[in-house]
């Protein structure tokens, strides 16, 4: 009794002194202390590789520090891995999704967890699946907790992240981008989860991109940069605080207007057309695009504007309608035709679908390029490409050789962006084009497109996040239920219009 | 009801399907087919396969694959042959060696956990150690395996059930039990995601330990059965049965990805393989174009799973 009468009045639960975590020859976070309060959100703010994932990492018990101590209650502690955190309140939701495809949804939710275990650890799996439709239905999730977890959405798979960490109870909650995949609907569900959840005392770290997210949810904020952190916002703070300087304060320097400038002029001449494409997921959808603008494709998950992308390019079929692209009609055949056709994709989940990660920088950027299969590189003329698009991306100070997954989301996508760029595309097609990349590099990727677009390109960008396309569209289309539901143009480019139209109204 | 069931159970229908048109493929090579005794040699025979399937199916679980099968096999065999028949004392040999298998498969399991190694290539080399082994302790066929050991494995209970069937079933029984409880639940979540399984606070060294053990466990029960069969030891017995095990399984619809199949499709898995192996016996097949139809069978078979899984993606 005594112990937890101590432990409650305290009013920190979890304190980090001259915590320190060195990667071969970079420091990743460098004496860092500070303290965790109950019953708050604390934002984490940083740029990618400021040090937040690994701060996460050692909280959660997945690194241990090379020097600091960490303490829980109190009570110094030394995980020897992430189980032990976990048992002891500890529960993340992290950033790369660690779901068992094969596993179902409940399975998942409890995995690992034996508060439902029998005698001779037999599942109770009748509290299994009762319990697990209960936290989803609080997150507002309608699935099946008997599907297995590969037949769910990215949203729906996140959601289940969210749903394993919550089943735990825990006292300390990290979400570290858990609000990448999700709509602004299904955030908004899981702002009140956590609400609910600060409110009986849980203490919440929050890591989010998103710097409206942060405004709106977090009470405190810790500021990281190069593995320190350079400032620590309490509630007075934060209630004064902009999302502007949130950002002045992660970068260090002041930021110019986030998204560039709409397009200049823009000829008439019709780029693209497609006149209603109909197959399991589209219901006759009709747009027409001009070169040299950037145009959103807005909607909740799975409404159909991901689909059309892949109809474009050839990796879903397509039953009826027509397409024509430069006034010569165009048939989805396979990404090979797609591109040949003038077509370019960026995928949304780029680590498994847009870059090779295990291949290097070079080999990645040129993979687009090659004309004949069996031609001979030409290696002195593949260096000058790559110079030439690195220059023009701008792709940190990596080395030519070096592997693609040891670079930061942000450069792992302008290298995406870059493997298409010698290939001469003519529209464009992004899933999620900042999807987990900081700010700075969201500004630069985002004056990039638009510098493309003026060359007469045309860009046709999906994003669920609705700031980020009132930002850079020209025009969006709205999609709802497989159909277009609205076009916004001009004036109309504002929140309001848009989150109704995405809602469907 | 039954639609349920063919929704739940529907994958492994196929396999179902080979194995009744072997059986009458095997019916029709053989006189009085349908006679119990004949029945009762099939069982006999078909066991071992069985055992294997299963074995090489905890380890393709984990998302590994088993190469030292066939080694082990042949390790356990000459064992047999060379120790036996020392009357009472024979049981606890033979659980000895039972358990020596065991621990065999368990230390290349804890290579591949400890130091991160594909399985493949570690149960490759293992499988170059074993064979040493085995040929230090019996270089020639040889050895003898009593009746004191042969007649209870090959006996039928009641005169109706074989006791190999009765050990198979006993083992299947086993296997769904453990599936119901958490360890059943790890086995899939480390072999279908083993980082996040660590990164979900999972023991995931308490899987590897319980699939390389069962997987050790039925390997030697394999070459126990194996052993009572030709009442003699073979240094070379379990080379082909590496490709044997890995083809069961895969025909039994369990990937190569982990964390996915069912152990009773292995089953009907390998008493397929074992009546192939049977009826390419009876038609006189030489050993040499047998091998070519096993290895062709393989590859059949991974490309149907293949096949049928982007049928459902679709």
């Amino acid at each position: 009794m005594e112990i937890s009468a101590r432990t409650t009045n305290k009013e920190y639960i979890l304190a980090l002194e001259g915590v320190s975590k060195r990667f071969g020859g970079t420091l990743a976070l460098s004496d860092t202390t500070l303290t965790l309060p109950r019953g708050k959100v604390v934002a984490l703010v940083g740029e990618n590789g400021a040090g937040k994932s690994t701060l996460i990492n050692i909280i959660s018990g997945l690194f241990r520090p090379d020097s600091g101590t960490i303490e829980l209650d109190g009570e110094p502690v030394q995980w020897t891995g992430p189980a032990q955190a976990i048992k002891k309140g500890i529960a993340v939701v992290h950033q790369e999704l660690t779901l068992f495809p094969n596993l179902t949804v409940a399975e998942n939710v409890f995995a690992g967890n034996n508060e439902i275990n029998l005698r001779f650890g037999r599942i109770d799996r009748e509290t299994m699946h009762r319990r697990t439709g209960e936290i989803l239905e609080m997150l507002g999730l309608k699935i099946d907790a008997t599907v297995s977890a590969n037949d769910l959405s990215l949203a729906e798979q996140q959601l289940v992240e969210v749903a394993k960490a919550l089943v735990w109870n825990p006292r300390i909650l990290i979400l570290d981008e858990a609000t990448s995949a999700l709509d602004p609907n299904q955030v908004k569900r899981l702002f009140d989860a956590v609400r609910k959840l600060r409110d009986s005392g849980v203490a919440i770290i929050f890591v989010s991109h998103r710097m409206y997210e942060i405004e709106e949810i977090a009470n405190q904020a810790l500021v990281l940069k190069d593995g320190r952190i350079v400032a620590s916002l309490d509630d007075e703070a934060m209630k004064n605080t902009t999302q502007d300087m949130l950002v002045e304060a992660m970068l260090g320097r002041a930021v110019e207007a986030v998204f560039p400038n709409k397009a200049t002029a823009r000829s008439k001449e019709v780029l693209l057309d497609v006149e209603g494409l109909v197959n399991d997921q589209l219901r006759g959808v009709s747009m027409q695009i001009l070169p040299g603008e950037i145009v959103g494709l807005a909607g909740l998950r799975g409404h159909g504007q991901e689909e059309l992308l892949r109809v474009l390019f050839g990796i879903c079929p397509c039953k009826q309608g027509k397409v024509n692209l430069g006034n010569r009609p165009y048939v989805s055949r396979n990404p090979i035709h797609a591109i040949k056709s003038g077509f370019a994709y960026v995928p949304a989940d780029r680590k498994t679908q847009g870059v090779a990660q295990e291949l290097s920088i070079e080999v990645n950027l040129t993979s687009v390029t090659k004309k004949r299969m069996y031609s001979r590189i030409r290696f002195k003329e593949e260096r000058d490409t790559i110079r030439e698009i690195r220059r023009s991306l701008n792709i940190g100070q990596s080395v030519w050789n070096q592997q693609v997954r040891s670079l930061s989301g942000g450069n792992q996508q302008k290298v995406v962006l870059g493997k298409w760029l010698k290939s001469d595309f003519k529209v464009l097609l992004m899933d999620e084009p900042t999807r987990g990349i900081d700010v700075a590099t969201k500004h630069e990727i985002y004056e990039f497109l638009r510098a493309l677009a003026e060359t007469g390109v045309a860009i046709v960008a999906v994003s669920t996040d609705t700031l980020e396309l009132l930002g850079i569209s020209d025009r969006i289309y709205v999609f709802y239920e497989g159909g277009i539901h609205a076009m916004l143009e001009g004036e109309a480019l504002n929140e309001a219009s848009l989150t109704s139209a995405i809602m469907g109204v | 009801m039954p639609k349920k069931m063919l929704k739940k159970h529907g994958d492994i229908l196929p396999i179902i399907l080979i194995l009744i048109s072997m059986f009458l493929i095997t019916m029709t090579l053989q006189s009085n087919f349908w006679s119990v005794s004949n029945f009762q040699v099939l069982a006999r025979q078909l066991a071992p396969y069985v055992f294997i399937a299963m074995a090489q199916t905890m380890v393709l679980l984990l998302g590994g694959m088993d190469m030292a099968l066939g080694s082990l096999v042949s390790f356990a065999n000459v064992m047999f042959a060379s120790t036996l028949g020392h009357g009472a004392l024979d049981l606890i040999t033979i659980l000895g060696i039972l358990a020596l298998c065991m621990v065999m498969s368990a230390i290349s399991g804890l290579v591949v956990y400890w130091f991160k190694l594909p399985a493949i290539v570690v149960s490759l080399a293992f499988s170059f150690i074993w064979s040493g082994v085995a040929l230090r302790v019996m270089s020639v066929p040889g050895g003898h395996i009593p009746n004191t050991v042969v007649g209870p494995l090959t006996a039928n209970i009641g005169g109706v059930l074989p006791a190999p069937l009765l050990l198979i079933v006993l083992f299947i029984a086993f296997w769904y039990l453990v599936k119901r409880t958490s360890m059943g639940v790890l086995i899939y979540a480390v072999g279908n995601n083993r980082e996040g399984a660590f990164t979900s606070g999972l023991p995931v060294l308490k899987a590897y330990l319980f699939s390389y053990c069962f997987s050790g466990l039925m390997i030697g029960m394999a070459a126990l059965l194996l052993s009572a069969i030709t009442t003699s030891g073979d240094p070379n017995i379990g080379g082909p049965l590496t490709i044997n095990s890995v083809t069961a399984a895969v025909l039994g619809g369990v990937a190569f990805s982990g964390g996915k199949g069912k152990m009773i499709g292995s089953v009907v898995g390998g008493m397929v393989v074992g009546m192939l192996v049977n009826v390419l016996f009876y038609l006189r097949v030489p050993g040499h174009y047998t091998y070519v139809v096993e290895g062709g069978i393989l590859i059949f078979a991974v490309a149907a799973n293949l096949i049928r899984e982007r049928g459902k993606r679709a």
